[in-house]
């Protein structure tokens, strides 16, 4: 077709070619990237061979960022520089983390997420992911040999709506086209699932640095359907550390300890644990700032005894997950094991235990979940191999507004399938009131002031009315990542007020640009440059998904003169892109929007038969039960 | 509950629109026509069709759960027949009932019995599932809707207790 001529060589863009797509785990103690390669889906490793990269970032006086290894081994020489595990800072404030306190960083109270002050300026926990994330691309961009298509980036399954807006401003902060945010179980299971041909109910246990996870999932033909979720975002092997770390401060009276100390004996407690995997004593020694020693004998029962409640806390979701999918653990048929926490043999044996069966490990606990996030990608840029996969997950946390009272009242309960959209109707309680302030929050609990606060919004000009008489539509739309946006309607006169929910300590679009600019001597240049590349992919995706669906059924469905228009909007934003100069910005996106709006009748007679041709063949069946 | 539309679900999921429907049968359409509307399946799609994807997806997701849960379900044939009424006067005695239920909770959660709790949680779902079968009578059998309508509604009563106790056990951390 004449329009191939627009794709320019290496930036192709046309249906049917292998596209470029990786799964990134953004980890709290390790990050990886992985991708389908000839059918399989492998960790890309760096240049020395190591597919694993501690999610550590070193910000040193000279400018330089050190990211990774090196940066964790220079943890304790430069503990308020490095920031290590900086996932738990993700989309939270100061009263949220838990052990702040004990931590050898200068948290600095900001409207909602906290900042890091390090000798390369106050950092958003966004900014420190987004180096993790850069160098990942860096390696999968010169491992694959070319720039990214997008990429699958997962998150605790429970993640809230701060957590994931900021774990996907972290990722366009590092150059990264989001294709997805995944839930980590959900991904662990797409590896297993895939890899053992598995039908039935499969359940998820996910016990990573800094974050537990929990999914119940139904595995037929390819369709991995979740049915509940739950979790404790502040829960994690990193706590397991921190009961040996306060095991030894106590036992061994250390107090007055420099932030160096305090970083060299949790990096000693993480050691010994990992230890104690293989033997059942340890000895922990070090010396500390002042030349003191530190010697200590761990056996593993003491370990075990330390860390038990820990682990019983884990059980709890793992309960109320059974519970929200009205299932019985004898009906549970496969227990996979998720996260490198789970290494732990104590923990094996609670598992088995409770669930009555051997867990699965045979993948590698550290890696499944990068490796079903790149399935999930391979799948979602269309590659070959791709369409027999479907995912169905769930929203983990209830999402409410604030009602009288201080009450939230909830619209969309947690574990409903996304996308999901609900409405609720509130009214007026004052005569000739013509505004309306919303207050979305996130959260199980009744009082508003125990859940999450995401959004505060204004409906005004509302038409003076009798108390009670106008009638307000609130709708939340939820979608496929799990982020929602909101609309506010007045149904009598149809006035309407919409946002995405953006956290109330969440980043502006304005501030993710100032970022992105930040450092780059021409920066105005540099983001209408970035604005006009953007706009070419937009218009060339666009045209090649036009002249897809044209080709399929644009015979069947259109009448000739809806053909012709849509035939001429084509061809004026292909030559428009041809030409393409910095310049027709404005015109290209207007001219894209245009071909968009011309052809929304199309796409939606497409849609249309493809969900009757889904039904016809079913009918009949059904009617005869 | 907050659900969308008053599309005919029934139809959607090529069902007849009867109380007593095939659950496995409703499980499959339900996947098939995920297949097809999925945002995951449009993502190289024009925005417009995405959008329609979003849409689609959403309410195939909203009319699965309202077909799948007995009391939405049966709503829904209400609702069909024109029948609904607003809020059924619930019997005095079923207010007592309730108010002993809610008691025996209570108290359960102040003793910290989870033991006692999942009694309550057994004994509940035994009464959901008479409540159902009365339903599925009422409905199939005698179109009888006005019977129909206050089950429904005791229903919805039996489901937040249900919720209750869930989050009762949750808070004892069990």
């Amino acid at each position: 077709m004449a329009l191939l001529q627009i794709t320019e060589p290496g930036q192709s863009a046309a249906p049917h070619q292998h596209r470029l797509a990786v799964g990134i785990d953004l980890g709290t103690t390790h990050s990886l990237v992985a991708s389908v390669r000839s059918g399989t889906a492998v960790a890309l490793p760096d240049v020395a061979g190591r597919a694993l990269l501690p999610s550590v970032v070193h910000y040193q006086a000279d400018g330089e960022i050190d990211v990774g290894w090196d940066a964790r081994s220079n943890a304790a020489k430069d503990p308020r520089n490095t920031i290590v595990s900086v996932k738990r800072f993700m989309g939270r404030g100061i009263a949220d983390i838990a052990d702040a306190k004990t931590m050898p960083y200068e948290f600095i109270e900001s409207p909602g997420m906290v900042k890091l002050k390090t000798v390369a300026g106050e950092l958003s926990p966004v900014e420190v992911s987004a180096e993790i994330l850069k160098v990942l691309r860096l390696r999968a961009e010169e491992s694959l040999g070319g720039e990214l298509s997008g990429a699958v980036i997962t998150v605790p399954a429970y993640f809230d709506d701060a957590q994931r807006q900021a774990t996907k401003d972290a990722a366009r902060l590092a150059g990264l086209s989001v294709l997805r945010l995944l839930n980590e179980p959900t991904a662990a299971a797409i590896a297993y699932g895939l890899d053992n041909a598995s039908e039935g109910i499969y359940c998820v246990y996910d016990l990573g640095g800094g974050t537990f996870d929990f999914s119940i999932l139904r595995l037929t033909r390819g369709v991995f359907e979740v049915l509940a979720t739950s979790g404790d975002s502040a829960l994690g092997g990193d706590d397991f550390d921190q009961a040996i770390f306060s095991w030894l401060t106590e036992s061994l009276k250390l107090n007055a300890l420099t932030v160096e100390d305090t970083r060299l004996l949790l990096t000693e407690s993480r050691l010994a644990k990992e230890r104690l995997t293989d033997v059942a004593v340890t000895e922990i020694s070090c010396t500390l700032t002042n030349l003191s020693t530190v010697s200590a004998i761990l056996s593993r029962e003491v370990f075990i005894e330390l860390t038990k409640p820990l682990l019983t806390k884990t059980f709890g979701p793992v309960r109320r997950a059974l519970r929200d999918a009205s299932l019985q653990v004898e009906e549970v048929q496969g227990v996979v094991l998720v996260g490198g926490a789970t290494r732990m043999p104590h923990l094996r044996i609670a598992v088995t235990d409770f669930f009555d069966r051997e867990p699965l490990t045979n993948l590698d606990p550290d890696k499944v979940v990068a490796l079903g996030a790149a399935v999930q990608a391979n799948a979602l840029v269309g590659n070959r191999g791709g369409d027999e996969l479907l995912l169905l997950d769930v929203i983990p946390l209830s999402l409410g507004i604030e009602t009288m009272g201080g009450l939230s009242e909830k619209i969309i309960p947690r574990n409903v399938t996304i996308p999901s959209a609900r409405a609720q109707d509130f009214t007026t309680f004052k005569d000739g009131q013509t505004a309306m302030s919303f207050h979305v929050v996130q959260g199980e609990r009744e009082l508003v002031s125990e859940c999450r606060s995401l959004a505060r919004f204004d409906l005004r000009g509302i038409p003076p009315m009798v108390a009670g008489a106008a009638r307000i539509r609130v709708t939340f739309q939820v979608d496929a990542d799990g982020l929602l946006s909101v609309s506010a309607r007045e149904q009598t006169t149809g006035h309407e007020s919409q946002i995405t929910v953006k956290p109330s300590y969440g980043l502006t679009d304005a501030e993710i640009t100032g970022m992105l600019s930040a450092g780059i001597a021409n920066a105005e240049h540099d983001k209408n440059m970035r604005a006009l590349r953007e706009a070419q992919v937009d218009a060339r995706r666009l045209l090649d998904a036009t002249e897809v669906a044209m080709a399929e059924s644009g015979h069947e469905l259109l009448s000739k003169p809806e053909w012709n228009e849509i035939w001429s909007q084509i061809y004026e934003l292909a030559e428009l892109l041809i030409m393409g100069d910095a310049n027709s910005l404005e015109s290209l996106r207007q001219c894209t929007e245009t071909l968009n709006a011309v052809t929304t009748t199309f796409a939606n007679r497409r849609m249309d038969e493809s969900i009757n041709k889904a039904l016809s063949g079913r009918q009949i069946e059904s009617i005869n039960i | 509950m907050n659900h969308l539309a008053d599309t005919n679900y029934f139809e959607m999921f090529g069902l007849v629109p009867r109380f007593s429907i095939d659950l496995n049968s409703l499980d499959l359409t339900f996947r098939q026509l995920q297949a097809e509307a999925h945002p995951d399946r449009h993502t190289s799609n024009t925005q417009a069709e995405q959008l329609f994807a979003l849409q689609q997806s959403t309410m195939i997701n909203d009319g699965y759960q309202m077909l799948r849960n007995p009391t939405s379900r049966a709503q829904c044939l209400i609702n069909l027949a024109g029948k609904a009424e607003s809020a059924p006067a619930l019997s005095p005695k079923f207010l007592m009932a309730q108010m002993e239920w809610r008691e025996a909770i209570e108290d359960a959660c102040t003793a910290r019995d989870v033991l006692a709790l999942e009694a309550l949680s057994k004994r509940l779902k035994h009464r959901i599932k008479l409540q159902v079968q009365e339903l599925a009578s009422d409905l199939d059998e005698h179109s009888d809707f006005e019977s129909a309508d206050l089950r429904v509604n005791e229903l919805r009563f039996y489901e937040k207790l249900r919720i209750e106790i869930d989050d009762a056990l949750d808070r004892l951390g069990s």
